[in-house]
């Protein structure tokens, strides 16, 4: 689960932190993407290729991550 | 994602959850709460299956993951999969009629028993698929409720239900909510996505 693991490291960094995730799931950029948007941090795409994708996200909104903004 | 493991998330989500469970502790009825959030989701599980609970649940926990407040109400069939086998020491809240022991005994004994929708093959189809999944690193159904509850979602069994099976409340997880159809209405209506699984 490559996005609750991100909401997950979200949580505890500043906002304007960036983290950089690597992934080989498929669907990946596909749902990072659609999850920046829900949550409105800031979405870097480094490399997308079929078998492995990479981005970085820069921590925006202070209260992404895990359950719910408040 | 690099260098985290599934039971690291999992401590990790538990431990910045307290905030969650602080803020849904402060509104002691979740009404209010609800409101205030634009983003809530509310699923309704009503099925049994593996397959179809693995999605539930991965819904419920992409949704927490992008920051929405979730509650997931288990209705009919679907409370099977948070039963756990009640602890012999802990004398019985009440006590069961033949009936009741009957229909604990043909139901799931837990999540690890659930069957799947499809190619089930008496029991085959259900390891098959989980084999698949440890192999191809997919989260498993146990992975996924363990996540879900550090991810601070809202875990709601349908009272009528309970009741209806036979079951009590040490039949199940500990830390669920027990509520009825108002609440679920409640949930879903104050929701930007609801769904029934």
């Amino acid at each position: 689960m490559p996005i609750v693991q991100l909401a997950v490291a979200l949580r505890g960094m500043a906002v304007g932190d960036e983290v950089e995730v690597a992934a080989t799931d498929a669907a990946f950029l596909a749902d990072v993407r659609a999850w920046a948007r829900l949550t409105g941090n800031a979405l870097e795409e480094l490399e997308a290729t079929a078998s492995r994708s990479r981005v970085r996200v820069t921590k925006v909104d202070p209260g992404s991550g895990s359950g719910g903004a408040a | 994602m690099t260098g985290l493991a599934t039971q690291e998330v999992v401590d990790v989500a538990r431990d910045v959850a307290t905030d969650v469970a602080a803020r849904t502790a402060a509104s002691s009825d979740l009404a209010p709460a609800l409101e205030k959030n634009p983003s809530a989701s509310t699923f309704v599980v009503f099925s049994q299956e593996l397959d179809k609970q693995l999605m539930a649940f991965t819904l419920a926990n992409s949704a927490a993951a992008s920051g929405m407040r979730v509650t997931m109400f288990f209705t009919f069939w679907g409370i099977t999969a948070l039963r756990q086998r009640a602890k012999k020491a802990m004398p019985e809240t009440k006590s069961k009629t033949l009936m009741d022991r009957i229909f604990a005994w043909l139901l799931p004994k837990d999540s690890k028993r659930l069957p799947l929708s499809s190619l089930h093959f008496m029991g085959i189809g259900p390891r098959l698929i989980r084999w698949r999944m440890r192999r191809k690193g997919v989260a498993s159904l146990e992975e996924q409720i363990a996540t879900a509850r550090a991810l601070g979602v809202r875990m709601v069994l349908c009272d009528t239900s309970v009741e209806l099976m036979g079951f009590g409340r040490d039949d199940f997880l500990e830390g669920l909510e027990v509520a009825g159809a108002t609440a679920c209405l409640e949930a879903a209506a104050t929701s930007k996505v609801a769904m029934v699984i």
